[in-house]
């Protein structure tokens, strides 16, 4: 009890306020920073003195900065950035391709135009005109399938491109999270809490999660465990590499693991979900079996319309040759649909007779021809070439449509949740504000107390003059 | 629950990024006219819109197709038209000169008219549509019709051009020269050109007197014998010696067939008695099929012939029998002269009679022939031209038929992927002034801060 004790008091408040209004400077200069988690001053009452049978409070004392976090929320954030960064992924990938498939004029479209310029020929076999628009029609029909192929492989080479910045992006990030495990390590040793550190190595979490799909798990000292479908990607302060410099025998690249510990394997088949997994698996499954039917429907329409071509007689009575450049394998047939160079250099050589004898009257090789139209093939899954097409596209179609239900849902949820995230951790700058005036108001009234204090020493050296 | 800025940040970003995004959408519809833009837009309804589409494509194909066939089978209408004029012509032609009141200048004048309806029938069976032989079948490069001295020649064959008139049928648009022209594969099938010809050279051979006279010689000088022997039947070769030795005298005249050819009749006499002669009527093998050539073929039964005093024949006493010759060259009718027809007088030049004089087949039988077959021929015709109209038929229900599918499918089509516009319009109003409330409610939740009221 005392003027000295009041001027202690009124010193620690000062020094508190002045904690307080730092804290708030620190909130109000992160409002907007991403990933920062709103600070508190826990101040606390100062244990009391027990002088004349009564208890005399001894003012206040910081006890600490807690960062408002919910930790409930922060683990979903990581669970939702998962799913977004899978689904963000595969939209990206199919819509891109969706694309190479207009709605009107594509590939359905050219190969009407074919079988309906090889009708106008049966119905004028002889003519020459017919037989250019035939010739017209079908380079367009093999422009069409190369140029739809050749889109297809370059959205394969674009995936195969980002995989090489991503892995750089993860290594980046694994590095950053060990060191920053290392630093939560040592400031915590104290016992306080390393705030500003957590929140960056929050947001670097889930970065990394979003491409890679890993779950994270905290340790009792504070640092955390990254892990990807059994691969240990940070483990305490060491960081595990990918690279993606080796290419596989398509000429795509691979994901090669490295361990802190030295160990490389290739870990391409590793990889499921987050953006890594799903750009793999566009680019492998998706992507490559769109490619590989479109072969398939390029090879059933040269053999097929090779082989009833080579059944008739052209303007010359010789029997039909190749009417496509024939095509040797199935894999990459779309990119080598081409007429045979002979005959879109000669019409007369189209072969639109049945017989050598009634050329150039005769249609029925033509009326065969253009009939091929609805002829179904075991190949294509007993379905035409037109229907096969279709089928195709169909598919791709719903692929995107519920790519992108998935991730309108996803993100909507992750926007949700991140809203909830904000709702406990982030800066509201009224809030801010009115604590600002509180510390003020403090603190001009712990300096009050002080020239009180000083004016009862006064008073009291005055006395005793 | 507590609300921060940058909540509302996220919110007021978030909500305006999907209220622009539909209105982007809304937008693409309204300015495309159209429901359906990219694929995920709706995938069933856009493949189903791209197979429409397609099916549309050949439905419009078959139209077309359908369309191509008007030509050919009109162009084919009117020649069997004009076949059948030609021929109704020849028929008023046939029956008019079956009269025997015509001179052979007029029957001469009638085959020039009958020429020309040949040369124009056969003008008409090589017609070409678009550059195609309408009656050649498959056959371009050569005239399908030639006439030749035996006859017309088919030179087509026997292709059927066909179009496709919709997915699983095809129409025949030609019509084959050698069944239409010239009967092959139609029961009872007529040759029209050789009806045409035919005709003519009847018209042509039509130069003959009315009966024939065949003077026979009564001369005392010659010595009555026993007449032909041995007795041959008709049709048999009657051997050189058999009438070397015992006809007395021969008269050679010449009948005309169907086709105007003539063919010589030898009349050998046989002096039997006083006044009675025997006849038989040979001919020579190139007249007849199946001789050995040089040798004379017996066509007829022997006659006899009996005269009163004076040298006329007493035709109670006589015999006289018909000739008949079958199995002409060149498929000419058979030529029959009846017994009324020949008429014999006596004549006492000590000379053989070597008058040839040429038989006038009444032949009533060659008109009535080619009347039948003229009959016959346009009946064919009109079979043809119904089956060209029967096809024309074809062609236009089934273009009719295209039609209403076409117009269905379009429908369908435009259903699926077609916008409604007014629903799109109102839509995008809608969505444009949610979106305008968003912003200005935006920029109202946002600016305020308690620092405003600190000042």
């Amino acid at each position: 009890m005392g003027i000295l004790a009041t001027l202690s008091i009124a010193a620690q408040s000062l020094k508190n306020q002045q904690v307080g209004i730092q804290t708030v400077g620190h909130n109000i200069a992160n409002a907007s920073t991403p990933g920062f988690s709103r600070q508190r001053v826990e101040l606390v009452t100062e244990y009391p003195s027990f002088e004349g049978g009564v208890f005399l409070g001894q003012g206040s004392n910081v006890a600490g900065v807690q960062r408002v976090v919910d930790r409930f929320v922060e683990a979903e954030l990581l669970t939702l950035n998962r799913d977004v960064g899978t689904a963000e992924a595969e939209h990206q990938a199919l819509a891109a391709i969706q694309e190479v498939f207009p709605t009107t004029g594509g590939i359905d479209a050219a190969l009407s135009a074919f079988f309906g310029a090889l009708s106008d020929l049966a119905n004028n076999p002889g003519g020459l005109a017919e037989r250019v628009s035939v010739i017209g029609k079908a380079n367009a029909l093999g422009e069409n399938l190369r140029q739809v192929r050749e889109l297809l492989t370059s959205a394969q080479r674009n995936l195969d491109d980002e995989l090489e910045s991503i892995t750089n992006r993860v290594n980046l990030l694994t590095e950053q999270i060990a060191t920053l495990n290392g630093q939560i390590n040592f400031s915590e040793a104290s016992g306080a809490e390393a705030n500003d550190f957590r929140d960056q190595r929050q947001t670097r979490i889930q970065e990394l999660v979003r491409l890679t799909g890993a779950t994270v798990r905290e340790e009792a000292d504070g640092q955390v465990t990254v892990v990807s479908n059994g691969l240990l990607l940070v483990s305490g302060q060491r960081a595990a590499t990918l690279d993606s410099s080796t290419f596989n025998g398509a000429g795509f690249r691979q994901v090669t693991f490295q361990s802190p510990d030295g160990l490389t394997f290739d870990a391409t088949t590793l990889f499921q979900t987050g953006k890594i997994g799903a750009l793999l698996d566009m680019r492998d499954n998706h992507i490559q079996g769109i490619i590989d039917r479109l072969d398939q429907i390029a090879v059933t329409l040269v053999n097929t319309v090779n082989a009833q071509h080579a059944l008739g007689f052209d303007l010359n009575g010789a029997a039909g040759s190749d009417f496509f450049t024939a095509i040797p394998a199935v894999a990459g047939a779309a990119a080598v649909v081409r007429m045979n160079p002979a005959l879109a250099s000669e019409p007369r050589l189209i072969a639109a007779a049945s017989s050598a004898t009634a050329v150039p009257g005769d249609n029925r090789n033509a009326l065969a021809l253009g009939n091929l139209r609805s002829v179904t093939h075991a190949s294509l899954g007993n379905l035409t070439l037109q229907d096969g097409f279709l089928a195709l596209v169909g598919d791709l179609g719903s692929q995107v449509e519920s790519a992108q239900m998935s991730l309108d849902f996803r993100q909507s949820l992750l926007t949700q949740t991140q809203a909830r995230r904000e709702s406990a951790s982030g800066v509201n700058i009224d809030e801010e504000m009115t604590k600002l005036i509180l510390f003020q108001r403090a603190f001009e009234a712990s300096s009050l107390l002080v020239r009180t204090a000083d004016a009862m020493y006064g008073a009291l050296i005055e006395m005793t003059r | 629950m507590r609300v921060t800025s940058q909540m509302l940040g996220i919110q007021v970003n978030d909500g305006l990024a999907r209220a622009y995004q539909r209105l982007a959408r809304a937008q693409e519809v309204v300015t495309s006219g159209r429901r359906i833009n990219h694929l995920a837009d709706d995938p069933i309804g856009a493949t189903r819109a791209m197979d429409l589409r397609s099916f549309e494509n050949a439905v419009a194909q078959y139209g077309r197709n359908i369309d191509n066939t008007s030509p050919f089978l009109r162009q084919a209408d009117s020649v069997f038209d004009d076949v059948v004029k030609g021929l109704t012509r020849t028929k008023e032609i046939t029956v008019q000169m079956a009269n025997d009141v015509y001179s052979p200048v007029e029957r001469r004048a009638a085959a020039r008219e009958v020429r020309q309806i040949f040369e124009h029938l056969l003008s008409v069976a090589n017609t070409k549509v678009e550059n195609r032989f309408l009656f050649g079948g498959f056959i371009n490069g050569t005239v399908p019709f030639t006439e030749t001295a035996s006859g017309v020649n088919y030179l087509g064959d026997n292709g059927e051009i066909r179009i496709q008139t919709n997915a699983t049928s095809t129409l025949p648009i030609n019509f084959l020269g050698n069944e239409v022209f010239q009967g092959a594969g139609v029961t009872g099938g007529q040759g029209i050109f050789d009806i045409l010809r035919d005709l003519e050279a009847l018209l042509n051979g039509q130069s003959a007197p009315n009966d024939m006279s065949l003077a026979v010689n009564l001369d005392d000088a010659i010595a009555a014998g026993a007449g032909f022997t041995p007795v041959d039947a008709v049709g048999t070769e009657a051997p050189a010696a058999t009438f070397n030795g015992a006809a007395d005298f021969s008269t050679t005249v010449t009948v005309f067939d169907s086709k105007g050819t003539g063919h010589d009749l030898t009349f050998l006499f046989a002096k039997t008695g006083a006044t009675t002669y025997k006849y038989r009527v040979v001919a020579n093998s190139a007249e007849i099929t199946g001789g050995t050539p040089g040798n004379l073929y017996q066509v007829a039964p022997e006659g006899t012939l009996e005269f009163n005093p004076g040298g006329t024949l007493n035709a109670g006493a006589s015999t006289l029998t018909d000739i008949t010759m079958i199995g002409l060259v060149n498929g000419a009718a058979n030529i029959t002269v009846a017994a009324a027809d020949l008429s014999f007088a006596g004549s006492t030049q000590l000379a053989q009679p070597s008058a040839v004089l040429t038989l006038n087949q009444t032949n009533v039988n060659g008109y009535a022939a080619q009347l039948g077959r003229i009959d016959a021929a346009i009946d064919q015709m009109l079979t043809f031209r119904a089956e060209a109209g029967a096809r024309m038929n074809h062609a236009q229900l089934a273009g009719d038929s295209l039609e209403v599918l076409r117009l269905r499918t379009l429908g369908e089509r435009s259903r699926i992927e077609d916008a409604d516009v007014l629903a799109a319009y109102s839509d995008f109003a809608r969505l444009q002034s949610a979106f305008d409330a968003a912003l200005k409610s935006a920029s109202q939740v946002l600016r305020p801060s308690l620092l405003d009221f600190l000042r």
